[in-house]
C-alpha cells in the first residue's frame, strides 16, 4: 500500500473495520510476551522450586494456569480475532457487522484476560484445566464470545461474495464450537462470587472436561489457526491455495471426527473401557484429516519455493505446518493405549503439546501477524526483514531444544515409573526419576528462553513498523 | 443397530462431499473461490478522493 488512505478501502467505496484489527494485532504480540515470560519462569521454578521464595501469588500452582491462559486465550485468541476479523472483510468484501459490538468483543477480551490475571495468581480457580476461571469471569467469556459471533456471521451474512471462502467456514466452526464448549464445561454452581463447584461430579466431570479440553486443541487452537493457514499462506506466498477441494474435505473431514477424541486423556481411568477405546479410534482418524491440511497448505507452496529464501514470514507458515504435520502424528501415535500407558503424566505430553502450541500454533500466528501488521499501517513492509529472520531462527532452535529435552525427559520418566525389580517391588523411587530428569529442565528452560528473546525482537519490530521507520540498510521485504 | 446404521449414512456423506467436490461441474467456481484470498489485494481502490488511481500493494 502505498499510502495511509489507502489502508482499509475496499472496492465499491467499502471502508473495512481495521480499527479492531490493529488493536487485537498489537496485543497478540503484548500477550506472547506475558505468557512466554510466566512460561519460563515457571519452567525455572521447575529447575529452582525456590526461585521466588515461597511467595503465595508467585507459586507455580498459581502460575501455570496463568501461564496456559495468557498463551492460549490471550496471545493465541488475539490472533484469531485479529486474523479472522481480517480475512472475513476481505473475502467477504464487507465491513464487520454490528458497529461498535466488534469494538466490545476486543475490551470485553482484554478484560477476561486482566481479570485472568489478578483471579488465578490470587488462588481463585474453578480447578477446571483451560477452564480455570471462576464463574463471573466465564459469564463474561460467554457474553464477549456471542458478541464475537454476531459479528463474524452477521459479516459473512451480508457478503458481496457469493461463495463462503474456505477459510471462513474454519473460523466460523471455531467461533460456534467454542461457544458450545464454553456454555457445557463451565456449567457450575456459585457458592460466593469468587468460588463455584462443577454441576458435574467424579468420572462424568472428568469426561465433560476433556470433551472440552480436547475440542479446545481441535476448534481454538487447530480450526481456528487452519483458517488463518487457508488465507495468509496462499496471500503471502502470492498463490491460490493448492487444492480447493481438497479444503473442501479437509473441513468436514476435521470438524466431524475431532469431537469424539476427547478420551483418550483418560485412558485407564474410570470410564468406560468402550469409551476409551473409541477415543483412541478417533484420535487416529483424525490423522488423515489433519496430514490432508498440512499437505494441502504447504504445496500451496510448489512452484514457489524460491520464496523462502527471502521470505522469514513464509519460513514461519512453513515450518508451522510442518509442526503441525508433526504434532498431529505424534497425537494420534500416543492416543494408543499402550503407548499411552508410558507417556501418559510424563513429559513427554508436555513435549507435544509445546511441539503443537510453539511450533504450530504460535509460529502460524507470528507469520500472520508480520504479515498483517505492515497491511494495517499502509507499509510497504515491516522494519526489518533480517530481525524477522532472527526471530524465526530464535524460534525454531528454541523449540526444538525444548520439545527433544521434553521427550528424552517424558520417555525416560515412563520407562523408570514402570520399571520393577524380580520381587515386584519399583525400581526407581519417584525423587530418583525427578533427579534424572534435572538436566533436560535445564535444557528446556534455555528453549523457552530463545522463544521469549524472539518475541522481544519482534515487539521491536512491530513498533518501528508503526512509527514509520524503515531500516535502510536492509533488503525491502518481497511484495 | 443405530451406530451401525448412523456410522453407514456418514461413510456415504462423506463419500458424497468428495464426488461433489472433484465433480467436474464445480470446477470453475472452486478455481473463481481459491483466488478470494488473492483478489482483495486488486479490488482495493480509493474510496473518493482519486477514484482512478490504482494503488499498489505490500
Amino acid at each position: 500500500m502505498s499510502n495511509e488512505s489507502a489502508v482499509g478501502a475496499g472496492s465499491n467505496g467499502l471502508i473495512y473495520n481495521d480499527a479492531v484489527v490493529r488493536n487485537f494485532a498489537i496485543m497478540t504480540v503484548v500477550w506472547g510476551i506475558v505468557g512466554m515470560l510466566v512460561g519460563v519462569i515457571i519452567a525455572a521454578q521447575l529447575i529452582w522450586p525456590d526461585l521466588t521464595y515461597g511467595i503465595p501469588f508467585l507459586s507455580y500452582g498459581r502460575l501455570r494456569p496463568l501461564h496456559t491462559n495468557a498463551v492460549i486465550f490471550a496471545f493465541g485468541g488475539s490472533a484469531l480475532f485479529a486474523s479472522s476479523y481480517y480475512c472475513v472483510q476481505r473475502t467477504c468484501q464487507a465491513r464487520l457487522f454490528g458497529g461498535s459490538l466488534a469494538a466490545f468483543t476486543f475490551w470485553g477480551w482484554q478484560l477476561v484476560i486482566v481479570l485472568a490475571a489478578i483471579t488465578l495468581p490470587m488462588g481463585m480457580t474453578s480447578a477446571k484445566e483451560y477452564a480455570e476461571l471462576e464463574w463471573p469471569i466465564d459469564v463474561l467469556i460467554a457474553v464477549v464470545w456471542i458478541a464475537y459471533a454476531v459479528v463474524f456471521l452477521g459479516t459473512l451474512a451480508r457478503r458481496k461474495v457469493k461463495h463462503i471462502y474456505v477459510a471462513n467456514w474454519f473460523f466460523a466452526a471455531y467461533i460456534i464450537t467454542i461457544a458450545v464448549l464454553h456454555v457445557v464445561n463451565s456449567a457450575e454452581i456459585p457458592v460466593t462470587l469468587t468460588k463455584s463447584y462443577s454441576a458435574y461430579a467424579g468420572t462424568v466431570d472428568a469426561m465433560v472436561q476433556w470433551w472440552y479440553g480436547h475440542n479446545a486443541v481441535g476448534f481454538f487452537l487447530t480450526a481456528g489457526f487452519l483458517g488463518m493457514v487457508y488465507y495468509f499462506v496462499p496471500k503471502q506466498a502470492g498463490r491460490p491455495v493448492y487444492s480447493y477441494r481438497l479444503s473442501i474435505v479437509h473441513f468436514w473431514a476435521l470438524i466431524s471426527v475431532y469431537m469424539w477424541a476427547g478420551p483418550h486423556h483418560l485412558h485407564y481411568t474410570t470410564l468406560p473401557d468402550w469409551a476409551q477405546s473409541l477415543g483412541m479410534v478417533f484420535s487416529l482418524l483424525l490423522l488423515a484429516p489433519s496430514w490432508g491440511g498440512m499437505i494441502n497448505g504447504i504445496m500451496t507452496l510448489s512452484g514457489a519455493w524460491h520464496k523462502l529464501r527471502t521470505d522469514p514470514i513464509l519460513k514461519f507458515m512453513i515450518v508451522s505446518l510442518s509442526f503441525y504435520g508433526m504434532s498431529t502424528f505424534e497425537g494420534p501415535m500416543m492416543s494408543i493405549k499402550t503407548v499411552n500407558a508410558l507417556s501418559h503424566y510424563t513429559d513427554w505430553t508436555i513435549g507435544h503439546v509445546h511441539s503443537g502450541a510453539l511450533g504450530w500454533v504460535a509460529m502460524i500466528s507470528i507469520g500472520c501477524i508480520y504479515s498483517l501488521i505492515p497491511r494495517l499501517y499502509g507499509r510497504s513492509g515491516m522494519w526489518s526483514t533480517r530481525l524477522i529472520d532472527w526471530h524465526f531462527w530464535t524460534t525454531t532452535i528454541g523449540i526444538v531444544l525444548y520439545i527433544a529435552a521434553m521427550w528424552i525427559a517424558g520417555v525416560m520418566q515412563g520407562l523408570m515409573w514402570r520399571a520393577t525389580n524380580p520381587d515386584g517391588t519399583l525400581t526407581y523411587t519417584f525423587v530418583q526419576a525427578l533427579a534424572a530428569t534435572h538436566p533436560y529442565y535445564i535444557v528446556r528452560f534455555i528453549g523457552g528462553l530463545l522463544v521469549l528473546s524472539g518475541m522481544f525482537l519482534m515487539l521491536y519490530n512491530v513498533r518501528r513498523t508503526i512509527a514509520g521507520e524503515r531500516a535502510d540498510s536492509l533488503t525491502p521485504l518481497a511484495a | 443397530m443405530v451406530s451401525g446404521i448412523l456410522t453407514a449414512i456418514l461413510i456415504v456423506a462423506f463419500c458424497g462431499i468428495c464426488v461433489w467436490a472433484w465433480s467436474d461441474r464445480r470446477r470453475d467456481a472452486f478455481d473463481a473461490a481459491a483466488r478470494l484470498a488473492l483478489d482483495e489485494d486488486t479490488a482495493i481502490r480509493p474510496t473518493s478522493e482519486t477514484p482512478d488511481e490504482k494503488r499498489s500493494q505490500p
